[in-house]
């Protein structure tokens, strides 16, 4: 299983092979790009902060949410952090499993969970200005996210 | 005792840290994490119901106890993904 934060492009290949297998059947990827655009404002590029070894756990921890609600074992998770061009590659996840219907329902809570556990944070860039894209504040006593306001600094 | 904290994304921008000292008192959680670091940043006064504590890489509640040996963290609303 890969669970990763990386400064480095992430190469979807590597995360689907690492998912090779005969009993598998069914492969769903997501792919999370850089866009142009954010709340109506043009945006140039972002930054990606992490705090990695957290990160790297909580990703763990996803998947272990994952093969208790779908039975899929099989998954490969990396985020970029660093800075980021439009189009680059920010989040990829594969998740594979012997038919398609749970490595679909993995996927989507791979990448719905990864926003609201998994610190990392974004920085947007654009012609509004800078801002901390504030997606999820994780609420401390029982660990799960609660709405946020984006911070413009 | 003293405490180190790592600060994350907004927290580390506001405080120019990585990691701040803080004083807490013996036996301290993280309410008492909080306060010191409101007295010390007040910047954060405003806006401390929306930043999580971590101890040793766990989102922690606010009775939890804090010591000199363990990893803390500030954690700003988090953005990871892609939408």
């Amino acid at each position: 299983m890969i669970c990763r934060i990386t400064d480095s492009p992430i190469d979807m290949d590597e995360l689907t092979d690492s998912l090779d297998s005969p009993e598998l059947g069914g492969l769903c990827t997501f792919v999370g790009k850089v866009r142009n655009h954010s709340a109506g404002q043009g945006v140039t590029h972002l930054e990606y902060h992490a705090y990695p070894e957290m990160a790297e756990k909580k990703m763990r921890q996803v998947a272990e949410e994952i093969e208790e609600r779908f039975g899929v074992a099989h998954l490969a998770m990396a985020h970029r952090v660093g800075t980021l061009a439009i189009g680059d590659i920010a989040v990829g996840i594969a998740a594979a499993s012997a038919h398609r219907d749970a490595a679909f329902k993995a996927c989507r809570y791979a990448i719905d969970r990864i926003k609201q556990i998994v610190p990392i944070w974004k920085k947007e860039f654009g012609e509004d200005g800078v801002a901390w894209v504030e997606g999820c504040a994780v609420d401390a006593e029982t660990a799960e996210p609660q709405k946020a306001q984006n911070q413009r600094v | 005792m003293k405490i180190r904290v790592k600060c994350f994304a907004w927290a580390k921008e506001v405080t120019g840290e990585d990691e701040i000292d803080l004083e807490v008192p013996e036996g301290a959680t993280v309410a008492d994490l909080r306060e010191s670091l409101a007295e010390r940043f007040p910047v954060f006064s405003g806006r401390m119901e929306s930043i999580a504590v971590s101890v040793n890489q766990e989102f922690a509640g606010e009775g939890t106890p804090v010591d000199a040996g363990d990893e803390l963290g500030l954690i700003p609303p988090i953005s990871g993904g892609c939408a």
